[in-house]
């Protein structure tokens, strides 16, 4: 029997809504401090170009000027993840529009604007490769001068015997796919504030998702120790991936705090945010798929080229992603992936809300749905007939614990024909259909022997308010609100008891951050086991004072009481009293460092990384104007296997906001570049959706009660998003007849897509 | 300085004079000079509608509009829904129905939805959403904004404000 819960499952409001609907919540630029200055960058105007001569010359004789740096103010080291290639201020050369060159402070931004334009940079363009082709090109320029074919990084990943299985297949298809650039774009643009203690040490201000990541990456930018440098958080306008990793602003906001003794303000402009931001890497997937003629899914191999723009943060973490995670929704028999990152003159990529995962399903996701088309078999059919199930270990050695797959499938695929609309109107100028694809995710991963877990400190003050501390942010998803939801409801007192702190690296236990959708997962389990120690410490105190055994004690909305004997109870506000205010002494506070039991990869990427994989299906019908190319979305079924939500709402919240994404990504957003400049760096250029071009979105929550996970949950953050193109296509096709392999998919392509044929061009 | 301005204005039912620059505009004045931060820079050129505030009553871009513009003028922003501590309806609707998640784009759009409130008691769903169209939000999908404007019609109209 389910135990009855007080608010976990509940649809309780974000904890910190109160203080965002009266605008009281301060973000990064609502901070200000005494003597700050305002800190700009001068950004590469070029793709490629050699820097001949920085001269700051007049820019430190305007009035209100306090410095200007340069390369040659910034330590020697490069940094960066797993390939250090990045410079705080770009010293040689410049590798891409917007690569940073030199950086001023100043009384205001406008005087501080006005600097750059008066800082003199000679450069000597070089010739710069703009697209893959280009930069895989025989004797093409070396975007770094040590990565010799522009190439950042190679994978092979092979399971099984795959070639002895294509030999055995009746049908093996291949096509290529493409994925485009596109911005996380959250609404509040990144910024940092930066101030030094006479003593040296380092406190940062900055809205970022992983804070003590960040900590480490900028000790190493700047050739200092992580424990001089504090990391505090203040509200996160949303990061969606964007915000994990520091940026170069991060180290060039210390320096100049440094050099004038002040503290330094860096906000992005939102044209810096299109020009310097870190887009979704953009790749090429070339799949062959191997099936039977009843639709079993046999063995699949990929070839990845992907994109990584000049410098390479996270990128090759997200290429691994890209090569392997797809290879887990289907029980293949045999996989075998080979990718490579390439170097081009464009502003570098990192993590987006799927972290690689999505470009690789809409590969995978468009090719399934393909086949299945072109064996006349039905698409959904095959897709339930392959899918992973629980207790499966995936060739990947996955081990799926809870798994909702086959029942997110149903639930779409029968919701999406409910009241489906005549698949043409007007004498076939609107056509409609509709298409399903899948996703598997995680929730955590373990790299190598990393930790993958995260620490939580649990404390009750006197008058029985609890403090609940993470190292995980909240960018907006409502992390605080389930850390509260789950630590009121294991120690048995109201939500409004309970305070969910902010993050500072000095005071929040350590964690990794807001990223792999581990945050509920990992510092959920986190914040559960802490507020059982200190649930603990609570019934021994009270059974002390009400002279009984702790363990006939259960504690509810407040108060401590007898099981057998209901009516003899006490507050716990009077027991924190009582612990804390007098010589009893009771720490009622726990400090858990939680790891989930999971192995971690080995040196060839096998093993069971993930506390917890997670499964959706998204179906969407479309709607075609033949004339016009015209695409729109007009119904989402989406089901997400979440193991257990915590906050229903919450997790309603995720997959609405993704599928908005992925829409977005599918049909309207797009970087644009031309000759290595980008085309269209602001919001009346790039296309976001508005609330007129919203779908109906039916989201279903699966619940499959993940044995790990607290209280059975696992991740929903990057999964809600990654169905939704490749369904979009599948529906496309259901409508046209016609298959599109490269996204966005533009009123332009499905114009000339059908129009292509010369049967309907002569109309 | 000889090139500023003194700009009077009524803010969140309140007289205020400010000097300002001629450049400046509405929304530096209220974050940085009367450090009114509940209205956000989103991207200043006006696609976003993070900055929205009520100018007689009416939405507007504050990055688009010089400070100056202001002048004898009334202006509410987000601060002013809630001068007293209680929530105005419209905002507990926004907390009730999810409506928020990183909240930056908030205060803007329950601004937005008090101007369509005042003028439209009961929105119909396509009103909501051409009201709230020049409003970005990269977090909700913005299906829980209609719900949020139709709870706020309906607590609105039965405290009868």
């Amino acid at each position: 029997m389910q135990k009855e819960y007080s608010t976990i499952g509940k649809n309780v409001p974000f904890v910190d809504a109160r203080e965002k609907v009266t605008g009281r919540a301060k973000y990064l630029d609502d901070l200000s401090f005494p003597g700050m200055l305002y800190g700009k960058i001068l950004r590469s105007p070029y793709p490629h170009a050699r820097i001949v001569n920085v001269d700051p010359g007049r820019a430190l004789s305007l009035p209100g000027v306090k410095a200007v740096i340069t390369a040659a103010d910034c330590p020697a080291t490069r940094f960066g993840l797993e390939i250090p290639d990045v410079s705080i201020l770009a010293g040689d050369k410049v590798r891409y529009v917007g690569d940073e060159v030199a950086a001023v402070s100043a009384v205001s931004e406008e005087i501080a604007e006005e600097a750059l334009s008066l800082i003199k940079v000679e450069y000597a363009p070089l010739p710069s490769v703009d697209d893959l082709e280009a930069a895989l090109a025989p004797g093409a320029p070396l975007v770094h001068d040590d990565k010799p074919g522009n190439i950042g990084k190679a994978y092979k990943i092979e399971r099984g015997d795959v070639d002895a299985d294509f030999a055995g297949c009746d049908y093996v298809f291949e096509e290529e796919f493409a994925t485009s650039r596109v911005l996380p774009c959250y609404l509040e643009p990144f910024g940092v504030i930066a101030s030094w203690e006479n003593d040296g040490w380092l406190t940062i201000w900055t809205g970022i998702q992983a804070a003590f990541h960040a900590r480490f990456e900028l000790a190493r930018a700047l050739n200092m120790q992580p424990s001089d440098i504090s990391v505090k958080v203040p509200y996160i306008g949303g990061g969606f991936g964007g915000k994990i990793w520091i940026r170069n602003f991060h180290p060039i906001a210390a320096l100049l705090a440094k050099k004038t003794g002040r503290p330094v303000k860096i906000v992005l402009s939102r044209e810096e945010e299109f020009l310097a931001s870190r887009p979704r890497v953009a790749a090429r997937i070339k799949v062959k798929l191997g099936l039977m003629r009843d639709g079993t899914l046999v063995c699949k191999e990929m070839k990845i080229t992907a994109d990584n723009g000049a410098y390479s943060w996270a990128a090759p973490k997200i290429l691994l992603n890209m090569a392997m995670r797809t290879d887990c929704l289907y029980r293949f028999r045999s996989t075998r992936t080979e990718a490579v990152l390439v170097y081009t003159n464009k502003t570098p990529t990192s993590g987006f809300r799927g972290y690689g995962n999505a470009q690789s399903h809409f590969a995978l996701e468009s090719m399934v749905d393909l086949c299945a088309r072109k064996l006349g078999l039905d698409p959904v059919e095959v897709r339930l007939k392959n899918a992973v199930r629980r207790g499966d270990t995936t060739l990947h050695g996955w081990k799926i614990r809870s798994c909702g797959l086959g029942e997110c499938i149903e639930k779409v695929s029968a919701a999406i024909q409910l009241n489906r609309l005549p698949k043409e109107k007007q004498g076939g100028k609107i056509r409609r259909g509709v298409g399903v694809a899948c996703v598997t995710h995680v929730s955590g991963n373990r790299a190598g022997n990393n930790f993958d877990g995260s620490c939580a400190l649990v404390r009750f003050q006197e008058d029985g308010k609890l403090l609940v501390y993470s190292g995980e942010s909240d960018m907006g998803q409502g992390a605080r609100t389930v850390f509260a939801q789950i630590a009121a409801e294991i120690l048995g007192i109201p939500l409004e008891s309970v305070k969910v702190m902010p993050l500072d690296t000095d005071i929040s236990p350590f964690g990794y951050g807001t990223y792999s959708s581990r945050v509920t997962t990992v510092g959920g389990k986190a914040v559960l086991l802490a507020a059982q120690q200190v649930r603990e410490q609570l019934l021994t105190l009270a059974g002390k004072i009400l002279n009984e055994d702790p363990s006939g004690l259960d504690v509810k909305d407040g108060q401590i009481f007898v099981r057998l004997d209901p009516g003899r109870h006490i507050p716990v506000a009077e027991v924190c009293r009582a612990g804390i205010r007098t010589r009893e002494a009771a720490a009622l506070t726990a400090y858990v460092s939680y790891d989930p039991p999971t192995e971690g990869a080995d040196g060839n990427f096998y093993g069971d990384y993930s506390s917890a994989y997670n499964y959706g299906a998204h179906a969407v019908e479309v709607e075609v104007d033949t004339e016009t190319g015209q695409v729109r979305v007009l119904r989402v079924a989406a089901a997400h296997d979440v193991g257990y939500p915590i906050n229903p709402n919450g997790v309603r919240g995720q997959i609405y906001g993704g599928v908005t994404q992925g829409v977005g990504w599918a049909l309207y957003e797009n970087l644009v570049y031309k000759g290595g400049v980008l085309q269209n760096p602001s919001l009346s250029s790039y296309i976001l959706l508005t609330i007129k071009d919203m779908p109906e979105v039916e989201p279903f929550i699966v619940k499959t009660n993940d044995p790990v996970g607290p209280y059975g949950a696992k991740g929903v953050g990057e999964p809600a998003l990654i169905p939704t193109p490749p369904a979009i296509a599948n529906a496309l096709e259901d409508a046209l007849g016609v298959r599109f392999y490269d996204l966005p998919i533009t009123p332009e392509k499905v114009f000339l897509a059908l129009y292509a044929r010369p049967e309907e061009a002569e109309k | 300085m000889s090139d500023t301005h003194l700009l009077k204005f009524v803010l969140n039912g309140e007289e205020v004079e400010v000097m300002v620059a001629p450049a400046e505009t509405l929304l530096d004045v209220l974050r940085k000079k009367l450090l009114l931060t509940g209205t956000k820079k989103g991207c200043a050129e006006g696609e976003c509608g993070a900055c929205t505030v009520l100018l007689e009553g009416k939405p507007v871009n504050s990055c688009l509009v010089l400070a100056m513009k202001a002048h004898g003028k009334t202006v509410m922003t987000i601060e002013g829904l809630s001068a007293t501590g209680e929530l105005h309806p419209i905002q507990e609707a926004f907390l009730e129905a999810g409506a928020v998640q990183c909240g930056f784009c908030t205060p803007g759009v329950i601004l937005s939805a008090k101007a369509l409130l005042d003028r439209e008691p009961a929105p119909s769903d396509e009103e909501i959403k051409n009201e709230l169209a020049g409003h970005l939000c990269r977090c909700t999908g913005y299906i829980q904004f209609l719900e949020a404007v139709k709870r706020a019609a309906v607590k609105l109209g039965k405290f009868n404000f």
